[in-house]
């Protein structure tokens, strides 16, 4: 029998799933995808590169805004071959870091629910809203901040920040051994993840999986570590990594992920330097094309900008971290049965806005 | 900008070169492990998995095409990582407008496909041997042409 799982189900997300059911087992999926698609590539080829930042943070905007627009600056950056001050690339990876967590307990609240556990729901919003606080001072807006620049960022942080960033981490650092107690001891989530979806590490590479989902199967693979950009080479952080490649080593690995976060953190602000946040930038960029690699909440999202000469993008083609791991779907979903598919989706941590651009 | 580049780098561009003198028209280091190899359309199969089989290029990132009007050309670029060697590849071809036809590399990297389903929709390009060549994202009575086509033009415009 086919049933349509979504548009309009609450755990689906704006995306329909065609499933092929016998009995309790779905033996086929397959992805129809397309409700929030706004064109965003369409619409940048019509905009000037500084009118295109807030159309490019809408492609993943209310989870992972910085790392959105971190990749199409760079993109535009290895262009232009223009050097961006320190103290702005500091200021990047430590706004892209807490957007990397805040991001991880976006996930991990929907992740609970799909499970059943909605006391989680409430502890990781009630957190998020710290990091979405520190957000607020910095740029004004809590989650479409439109904060960087080619050449920079928009503005310095205020006065205040380190120490209300400090003590929000404090806090944070213990919320996460609650988290670990409170979720990945349980033993009811276990039994719900363990096991199922597994994802061997040569179909991981296969099919084009990134991030958390690609190093869950155990490839080690981190753009932050294999093409350090901005100033991640100068801070000592581990790729979190698990071997099983199922639902539960999905989770593990962005549980990690938020740890090594808060410790880049950390690290960024002890050592920032005094300086310039910004340099003065052309508003044409020469011929020729780039791709830039970021690694965003969801993994690795690039961008190909090619330039004719103009003060907008010839052609931009987002290759977004959720697209490219939606290739996992079919081939998880095959044989398992129906309440495992909303654990299996809900691990790959799809947004179905970052997918359909 | 660091521009250093890596021997590996080189050591694919003069093994692409030496393996296929006739389908390679174009292959070069843009910078540290960015490779630009562009064949003739005809070979682009057996080049990608003498790319993947031999040059470790297994990790397909990105299917993208281009259209330009001017020269009546679509091209189209594919974006490949190698998970050991850790350098970018992109793997480019030229079609004419008028006959937008592909060989499928999904047999090849199989995570292209949703890739290629996009830009068929999106630029109009036919990959032949793709097991499903539908639309993706686009409403399912879409009759218009391609809309990244550059003769698709925007009702309103910016700036």
């Amino acid at each position: 029998m086919r049933v349509s799982w979504g548009p309009q189900h609450p755990a689906s997300g704006h995306v329909r799933f065609i499933l092929d059911v016998d009995g309790d087992n779905v033996v086929s999926l397959e992805p129809d995808v397309g409700y929030t698609h706004r064109g965003i590539e369409k619409l940048a080829e019509n905009r000037t590169y500084l009118q295109n930042i807030p159309v490019i943070e809408r492609v993943n905007s209310y989870c992972d805004a910085t790392n959105t627009v971190l990749g199409y600056v760079q993109a535009i950056e290895n262009l232009m071959q223009r050097d961006v001050p320190e103290r702005a690339r500091f200021i990047r990876v430590i706004m892209a870091e807490m957007n990397r967590i805040a991001s991880h307990l976006y996930w991990l609240c929907l992740m609970s629910i799909s499970v059943g556990f909605e006391t989680m729901l409430m502890w990781t919003m009630n957190d998020r809203e710290l990091f979405l606080d520190l957000f607020e001072m910095v740029t004004g807006a809590r989650i479409t901040y439109s904060f960087l620049r080619p050449g920079g960022v928009s503005s310095d942080i205020p006065e205040g920040f380190q120490r209300e960033t400090l003590r929000t981490l404090d806090h944070f650092e213990h919320r996460l051994e609650d988290y670990f107690q409170m979720i990945f001891k349980n033993h009811t989530f276990q039994m719900r993840t363990v096991g199922v979806g597994p994802l061997s590490a040569s179909d991981a590479v296969e099919l084009g999986m990134v991030g958390p989902n690609l190093r869950a199967s155990g490839v080690v693979a981190d753009v932050r570590k294999d093409e350090p950009y901005e100033v991640y080479r100068n801070f000592d952080f581990k790729i979190a990594c698990e071997d099983s490649g199922d639902a539960y080593a999905r989770s593990l690995v962005r549980f990690h992920e938020m740890e090594e976060s808060v410790s880049i953190i950390r690290q960024a602000l002890k050592t920032i330097p005094i300086g310039p946040i910004a340099t003065r930038v052309p508003q044409s960029l020469p011929k020729g094309e780039a791709y830039s690699r970021v690694e965003s909440a969801r993994g690795e999202l690039g961008y190909f900008l090619v330039s004719d000469g103009m003060d907008r993008p010839y052609r931009l083609k987002i290759s977004t971290p959720s697209f490219r791991n939606m290739a996992a779907l079919p081939h998880l979903i095959r044989n398992v049965p129906v309440a495992d598919v909303p654990a299996i989706y809900m691990s790959l941590d799809l947004i179905p806005l970052d997918i359909d651009r | 900008m660091i521009v250093e580049l890596t021997e590996w780098d080189q050591k694919v561009v003069d093994e692409i070169k030496t393996s296929f003198p006739q389908a390679v028209l174009e292959a070069k280091v843009q910078r540290d492990s960015r490779i630009i190899i562009t064949v003739k359309k005809e070979s682009i199969l057996e080049v990608a998995r003498y790319l993947k089989d031999k040059m470790e290029f297994d990790h397909p990132a990105s299917v993208a095409a281009i259209d330009y009007p001017a020269r009546k050309e679509l091209e189209v670029i594919y974006h490949a990582w190698s998970t050991s060697k850790k350098t970018l590849l992109a793997l480019k071809t030229t079609l004419p407008v008028a006959e937008p036809h592909l060989e499928s590399l999904t047999s090849i990297w199989n995570g292209v496909d949703f890739h290629e389903r996009e830009t068929h929709e999106m630029l109009g390009v036919e990959f032949a041997g793709h097991p499903k060549l539908v639309g993706l994202l686009l409403q399912e009575d879409w009759t218009g042409p391609p809309p990244l086509r550059k003769d698709f033009k925007l009702r309103t415009t910016f700036g």
